[in-house]
């Protein structure tokens, strides 16, 4: 059996920690090479498959109590009755689980389908569902995604609802073909004759601590010209569940984006009940004057980290944060009313920098802001290459080059 | 086939199981990422690169080092690209398992599925092309090659493997599809894969020769290989070799099969379908393997593997530079500027970005490849 090796670099955990070294002189003398440097997990135990996001409990857009979760405005008037309604803690792949429960629930043609989703999934996400619905409505399909996304697209079109799962984003081009020609035109070339509003497709996304090339992509930009297809991303459980039933009921294809390292690292009281959350409507998580960052999915507690190192670093400056949730349609209109009242806008997610979503909200935000805006838009995106094993730590757009970005926005 | 290649082959065999054991267990201590192991198709593994010509291109899914370990791939290459050292051939840039290797003319893997078939095809239609015309302007003419591409059970319910097999038909391209069907797609089981019969009889249907083998026979499978890359030759055919075994392991190190299948049905199987005892009865029965050796061999492999990782693990990773380079052939303003961004920040906080660890240049990487070895 091989000893264990008690020695390494301890990870820089949680907002304190990556505040705290900031805090500190940096040391002059070079960093030794470690000689039994773990390359990727814990100091005792392999990275679980879905990752792990340091900080995010620690997030105060964590509705991690009862009261706040019926406290958020949003949530409280989708639910029955605010004040009697039951929570219960999940984190953000029961809350996915929860959803499709649900959703399996109250549309009796709703079946749910893919790659090893009858004994739960790679991530558990259908854990208890074929038992629960039957192995009729919720089963594996042989593996193709091509063939699965077109005969999902085929129940939605004569009126059923179809729940496909794509195993990992990264895997989603085989079916892009189906999802970008036949999907998203189904109804505008048939002359609204016919439709496959009831399809979905649900996919984990983004990095997740060892994923490479082929685990860690977010793909959502390259839907961005289907034309008729949404795409949704929630940051949280509580989102989570709300977005992925309204994506379900909407009558429209959606596909719906799972940051897999929130899988675990989320939790908070979701509410029990059936609710909805709005497609093609941002939150502002926290308002502010001086700056306004947008971001989506796990990426938003990377903004949060910054802007609470800015806040520290600045005393006074106040800086207003944007889940846009629905990434195409976006809500112009709430980032447009942001950045008029502050006149500053970061845009940040993982994917690439070139011809991504940072790069449509600019422009918009360019020609609809223009004379309010007090500097350029900033883009903190992952560099044009495919996403690295070894490098994911210096690829990400982490909360030093945001933070770095929103010195350079104030000082323009 | 000699009996000191034969020897040669249960040594592989014991080097992979070794490497197997010893890398599961390290991910498990959070040595690194991620490993697949192979037991139940290590006779697929070695026969296939018994049966290869050098000149053969080789295409894999990701459970294939059970091939470079027996083309002579020094297992030392392997774990540095395992731990993603500055060593590995891949740049430190992809996952364990996706290996490959010019040496071999093994191309590098990558973690989607099927998608290699349609390369192999036309790799061997390539390769064909310029055979005909060095013959016909009397150049010198390379030895006949075939290209060869494994993968799964699961992987040939992709699009790909259809447009593949019948590009591969129609054109004639001397492709050796070798489907290692080893009963499970993660936790898929065969009969919620395909309701035909299996993967070889879909050649019928395409119009090519193909066979099924019982791949825990490590000669049924080295025969059906050679035979196959014969007859892709001489008959410009592409030829579907289906190799059933049973995947007597996990997934992955991010899967417990047990969730899905009995510990006892696993341990019934490991005993009937485990293509090293099998060679192992061969050996003993005609007197080639001694036990005291056998335990010798052993020992000697996992000495090795473990060896290597701790020197694979001692070694720094790859240059910061090696994230922006390859993307294209040459570097372009937006990747350099990335770069020149990027080395900033990591000087303004060398703790946060752990700049240590990262070898300093391209000058580094080359004298420690020369000095642990490597095999590109």
């Amino acid at each position: 059996m091989l000893a264990r090796i008690p020695t390494c670099l301890p990870a820089a955990s949680g907002l304190r920690a990556t505040f705290s070294f900031l805090s500190k002189p940096v040391p002059s003398r070079p960093t030794v090479r470690p000689s039994k440097q773990r390359s990727f997990a814990s100091a005792s135990s392999p990275p679980p498959a879905e990752g792990y996001m340091q900080g995010v409990s620690e997030s105060a857009f964590i509705l991690d109590t009862p009261e706040k979760t019926l406290a958020h405005g949003e949530l409280s008037d989708a639910l029955m009755v605010a004040s009697r309604a039951e929570t219960k803690r999940m984190n953000l792949c029961q809350a996915v689980n929860d959803a499709l429960s649900t959703a399996l629930a109250t549309d009796d043609t709703a079946c749910i389908f893919g790659e090893d989703v009858a004994f739960g999934g790679v991530f558990r996400a259908t854990v208890g569902l074929a038992d629960k619905f039957g192995r009729d409505r919720v089963f594996n399909t042989p593996l193709c995604e091509q063939g699965l996304v077109g005969f999902a697209i085929g129940m939605a079109a004569v009126g059923s609802t179809a729940i496909a799962e794509i195993q990992f984003a990264d895997y989603v081009f085989p079916a892009y073909d189906q999802i970008v020609n036949e999907a998203a035109k189904y109804r505008y070339r048939s002359g609204n004759s016919f439709n496959v509003g009831g399809l979905t497709v649900r996919m984990p996304c983004s990095a997740v601590g060892h994923g490479g090339h082929y685990h860690s992509q977010s793909p959502e930009a390259t839907f961005l010209q289907a034309s008729g297809v949404k795409v949704v991303t929630p940051r949280s459980p509580t989102q989570a569940k709300g977005l992925l039933l309204a994506s379900i009921r909407d009558r429209n294809p959606v596909l719906f984006m799972e940051p897999k390292i929130l899988y675990r690292a989320a939790v908070e009281h979701v509410p029990i009940e059936d609710y909805e959350v709005p497609l093609s409507k941002a939150e502002v998580l926290n308002e502010g004057k001086d700056i306004t960052l947008v971001g989506y999915g796990s990426q938003i507690y990377v903004l949060e980290s910054a802007a609470r190192m800015a806040e520290a670093a600045m005393p006074g400056l106040s800086v207003e944060i944007i889940d846009l949730r629905t990434i195409v349609p976006w809500d112009e209109e709430t980032v447009i009313k942001s950045v008029m009242k502050t006149g500053r806008l970061l845009v940040s997610h993982e994917a690439p920098l070139t011809g991504g979503v940072a790069a449509e909200v600019a422009s918009t935000i360019q020609e609809k802001c223009f004379l309010r805006l007090e500097a350029p838009v900033a883009r903190v995106c992952g560099y044009d290459t495919p996403f690295p094993l070894v490098f994911e730590k210096l690829y990400l757009p982490n909360a030093i080059r945001v933070l770095d970005k929103i010195k350079q926005l104030l000082a323009y | 086939i000699s009996s000191d290649r034969l020897v040669a082959a249960y040594r592989s065999m014991l080097l992979l199981n070794a490497m197997d054991s010893v890398l599961y267990d390290a991910q498990r201590q959070g040595r690194f990422s991620f490993y697949m192991t192979t037991f139940g198709e290590e006779a697929t593994m070695v026969a296939v690169a018994e049966a290869v010509k050098d000149q053969d291109v080789l295409f894999g899914q990701y459970r294939e080092q059970g091939i470079f370990i027996h083309r002579g791939v020094p297992i030392s290459t392997l774990l540095h690209s395992w731990v993603a050292s500055a060593c590995d051939n891949n740049k430190g840039r992809q996952m364990p398992q996706c290996i490959g290797s010019r040496a071999i003319n093994f191309h590098t893997m990558k973690a989607s599925l099927a998608s290699q078939l349609p390369h192999a095809v036309g790799a061997a239609y390539a390769l064909k092309l310029r055979r005909k015309q060095a013959a016909q302007n009397g150049m010198k003419v390379e030895e006949p090659a075939v290209s060869l591409v494994l993968f799964g059970d699961g992987a040939a319910s992709e699009g790909d493997f259809h447009g593949a097999v019948n590009i591969a038909a129609t054109l004639k391209s001397p492709t050796l599809f070798v489907c290692r069907n080893n009963g499970w797609a993660i936790s898929t089981p065969l009969a919620e894969q395909y309701a035909g019969d299996g993967i070889a009889s879909r050649g019928h249907g395409y119009g090519i020769p193909h066979i099924r083998v019982d791949a825990t026979d490590f000669f049924a499978v080295l025969s059906a290989m050679r035979i196959a890359r014969q007859v892709a030759l001489e008959q410009e055919t592409a030829v579907l070799v289906e190799c059933l075994s049973v995947r007597l392991g996990h997934h992955s190190t991010s899967d417990d099969s047990t969730v899905y299948r009995s510990k006892d049905e696993i341990a019934r199987q490991a005993k009937l379908f485990d293509p090293v005892s099998r060679l192992r009865r061969h050996l003993v029965s005609r007197g080639l393997l001694d036990p005291v050796e056998e335990a010798k061999m052993k020992e000697s492999a996992r000495q090795e593997v473990l060896h290597a990782l701790e020197v694979a693990e001692s070694v720094p990773k790859p240059p910061i530079d090696f994230l922006f380079e390859d993307v294209f052939d040459e570097l372009n303003p937006r990747l350099k500027e990335g770069m020149a961004d990027l080395k900033r920040l990591v000087d303004e906080f060398p703790d946060y970005y752990e700049k240590g660890r990262y070898a300093e240049s391209a000058e580094e990487v080359e004298r420690l490849r020369s000095e642990h070895g490597i095999v590109h």
